[in-house]
């Protein structure tokens, strides 16, 4: 069963007196579980894919359908919880709150729910992860006394923390050295073979595109081309 | 501690600069809102007791009118209006003298006057003459006035007293050396007509609160007052005796109002006549200036025409009670207004502030002013405290644009900014309250000595030791959080308008 579809999704963004159409028809669609890579030059369109899919945008034409809901006709509020319940974020800026440590940002999420999780299963969560990421020392540090790999780490964790069905990373390895580049992948391929998360990703770094079990190539707006590796079910996008 | 909170507090600690900027202006602006109206409350409590212990008691009964009517007659635009009598009076004292929350009550007049001295010098020296009764009004208020020379007026006895300050003044200003027994020519002003008395005066005495203005005020017997104010009952009451009637018929009255050069050459002729010591007088010799003057100072000929009942105002003192004094005091005025409006009677009753006048507005005005400095600086505080933020929203774009991707509603990112607002305008605000309840313990153990006339009425006394002011506090927390509310209006509504799509572009 796909956990998203996208259906020929138009994005226009207004640029000026004129308007520049990132996204020009689109079909697609994702597998629960898979690791998706959505390839691609830079404007090809990747990062507006991701934020269709990952509800922090929405199409001009077409449908995106994210865990079974159309993304179009929901409100701000019911698109913000839709955001929580289903999906994690994973910058390419790493994008943690300053003032708050390791801990607090992992478990950051978790105090957004309209349902908050009790006190301790909130700590279970929190070290488990963290634990998973490699930074139970650091777990009282705040990111500015991070390395850039340790923060993605923690972004890792963070997008990890609430169980949510998707998780999108915008070009996560673009801000790190190769070596930690290598690690965080490694870290998420482990991660996502362990849980029942369907791991998406914008890049153009070759080697995610490799051990992606789904390969999504954009160009000007497009779909250019579409591998799936023998793990994956058949592809069934328009 | 909710994660909205340690981030706000957080922030405000990783931006001192910023914090401490809104901080000071914050402390600084409520320190002043507490210390200026501990101290302006604290005067007007200094005021409002020394007025009601001393000159007004807590409850004035005045005549009918909707003008500003004080002890001290109309404020400003009443013109040369009469200050009008408490009508039905007899009936007014008999009902607030069985009251039992009265304790006393003292009936009182008031007039102008000025003295003057020989016409050649032309100087004149202005008196505001309180009319008492005096056996009432030194029971009523018995530390008023300390007595320096003579004797305070006896119930009956006629005469003036005059303030210390007063007749030094004078002494200085005609010439004069003035003592307990000497003769002062007053000549009333306002109302209808010009009338000329002279008054022995009785007394020379020191109001315990020596204010300027107050120093104006001289103390006459009621009937002395009346005849000055034109206090009279209408003519058709006047029983006049034969030699009066007599006088009235046998005068040719073209005569008396002769033109000017015949009458003064008439009168010089009386004044001869009566210098020769003739006891026959002509027509004429009735306005002769030496019977004027042995008219008007002689009061056994004026009484016939003066309205005995007549009184401006009947002031009242509280008795004892329990609850507050001012809750006491408001509803005896209700109660009494009640009263004159179902009987008709053209009285009314007002507070020791309406009494006081000018005096009590004082107060008021310099606390009004104190207010809106403050005021000023609550503004500049909350666009001081806006812009920080707005430029704070900005800086935090991606951060808000993050939250708001990892499942952060609206409400919590305005909460947020709320409570970061919030949060400093209360740290630094309890500090400026801080500093002000300290400032105001310091100014109360040293005391401020008033160093001029104005100051003197403002803090109703020579030395003013305020004390802290527990509505300034609330005011200050009420204000305090006026400031964090409306400061984050703007910088809310711009976090809001940031979209999570911010949050995957790069800052």
């Amino acid at each position: 069963m796909a956990i998203v579809q996208l259906t020929d999704v138009t994005k226009d963004y207004p640029l000026g007196n004129v308007t520049v159409r990132a996204v020009r028809g689109v079909s697609l669609s994702i597998e629960r579980g898979g690791f998706i890579s959505i390839a691609g030059p830079s404007g090809s369109g990747k990062t507006t894919i991701l934020n269709l899919i990952g509800c922090i945008d929405t199409p001009t034409a077409g449908t995106v359908t994210v865990s079974g809901e159309a993304t179009g006709d929901l409100k701000d509020r019911a698109l913000t919880d839709l955001r929580h319940a289903h999906i994690g974020f994973i910058f390419q800026s790493f994008n943690l709150v300053p003032v708050l440590n390791v801990y607090e940002n992992v478990e950051f999420p978790l105090l957004l729910g309209r349902t908050s999780l009790a006190k301790e299963e909130r700590r279970r969560r929190v070290e488990e992860l963290v634990e998973q990421v490699g930074l139970s020392e650091q777990i009282g540090q705040r990111p500015n006394e991070l390395s850039g790999g340790q923060r993605q780490r923690v972004a890792i964790a963070r997008a990890l923390v609430t169980h949510p069905a998707i998780v999108l990373a915008d070009e996560p390895t673009a801000n790190l050295d190769s070596k930690t580049g290598e690690q965080i992948i490694e870290l998420m391929k482990r991660i996502n073979s362990e849980r029942d998360s369907t791991f998406i990703f914008s890049t153009h770094d070759p080697d995610i595109v490799a051990i992606a079990d789904h390969v999504v190539h954009l160009h000007d707006g497009l779909v250019a081309s579409e591998q799936r590796r023998a793990s994956q079910p058949p592809a069934t996008d328009g | 501690m909710p994660v909205i909170l340690r981030i706000a507090l957080r922030n405000l600690r990783e931006h001192r600069a910023k914090t401490l900027i809104i901080g000071i202006i914050i402390a600084v602006g409520i320190a002043v809102l507490v210390a200026g109206n501990s101290l302006a409350e604290t005067a007007t409590r200094g005021l409002r007791r020394s007025f009601i212990d001393n000159y007004t008691g807590h409850v004035m009964i005045r005549g009918q009118t909707a003008k500003d009517l004080s002890l001290f007659g109309f404020g400003a635009g009443a013109g040369n209006e009469e200050i009008p009598r408490i009508g039905s009076y007899p009936e007014v004292f008999a009902h607030v003298s069985a009251l039992p929350e009265v304790a006393a009550v003292s009936p009182q007049l008031t007039t102008f006057a000025i003295v003057n001295a020989d016409e050649e010098q032309n100087e004149e020296f202005f008196l505001t003459l309180f009319g008492v009764d005096a056996a009432s009004y030194g029971a009523m208020f018995p530390d008023s006035a300390a007595i320096v020379a003579g004797r305070p007026l006896a119930p009956g006895q006629a005469g003036i007293m005059l303030s210390a300050s007063q007749a030094e003044e004078m002494e200085e200003q005609l010439g004069v050396e003035l003592q307990p027994g000497d003769p002062l020519l007053l000549t009333a002003i306002g109302g209808s007509g010009l009338r000329i008395r002279e008054l022995t005066i009785s007394a020379i005495f020191r109001f315990q609160q020596e204010m300027q203005g107050l120093n104006q005020v001289a103390i006459v017997d009621a009937q002395s007052l009346r005849a000055l104010a034109g206090l009279v009952v209408s003519t058709g009451q006047i029983e006049l005796s034969a030699q009066e009637t007599e006088i009235l018929d046998a005068g040719d009255l073209e005569a008396l109002f002769a033109d000017g050069e015949e009458m003064v050459v008439e009168t010089q002729g009386a004044v001869d006549s009566a210098a020769a010591g003739a006891t026959t007088a002509a027509p004429a010799a009735v306005l002769s200036e030496e019977r004027v003057l042995a008219v008007l100072g002689d009061r056994e000929r004026a009484p016939p025409v003066v309205d005995a009942g007549a009184w401006h105002f009947l002031l009242l003192k509280l008795a004892p009670g329990a609850g507050s004094e001012q809750a006491r005091t408001q509803r005896l005025i209700d109660g009494l207004n009640g009263y004159f409006e179902a009987r008709d009677i053209a009285a009314q009753a007002v507070d020791w502030r309406a009494a006081a006048g000018w005096f009590s507005r004082l107060a008021t005005v310099m606390q009004m002013v104190f207010n809106g400095t403050v005021v000023v600086i609550a503004v500049v505080a909350v666009i001081i405290i806006m812009n920080t933020l707005v430029i704070s929203v900005i800086e935090r774009t991606s951060e808000i644009g993050t939250m708001r991707a990892l499942g952060a509603h609206k409400r919590f990112v305005r909460r947020m900014f709320v409570v970061e607002t919030l949060s400093i305008s209360w740290l630094f605000g309890i500090a400026g309250i801080v500093l002000g309840a300290a400032l105001v313990a310091l100014l109360g153990w040293t005391g401020i000595r008033a160093g001029n006339d104005f100051l003197k009425i403002l803090f109703g006394g020579e030395v003013l030791e305020p004390a802290l002011s527990p509505f300034s506090v609330v005011l200050s927390l009420v204000i305090m959080t006026a400031i964090g509310l409306l400061a984050s209006i703007y910088p809310v509504m711009v976090a809001l308008r940031v979209q999570p799509v911010r949050a995957m572009q790069p800052e």
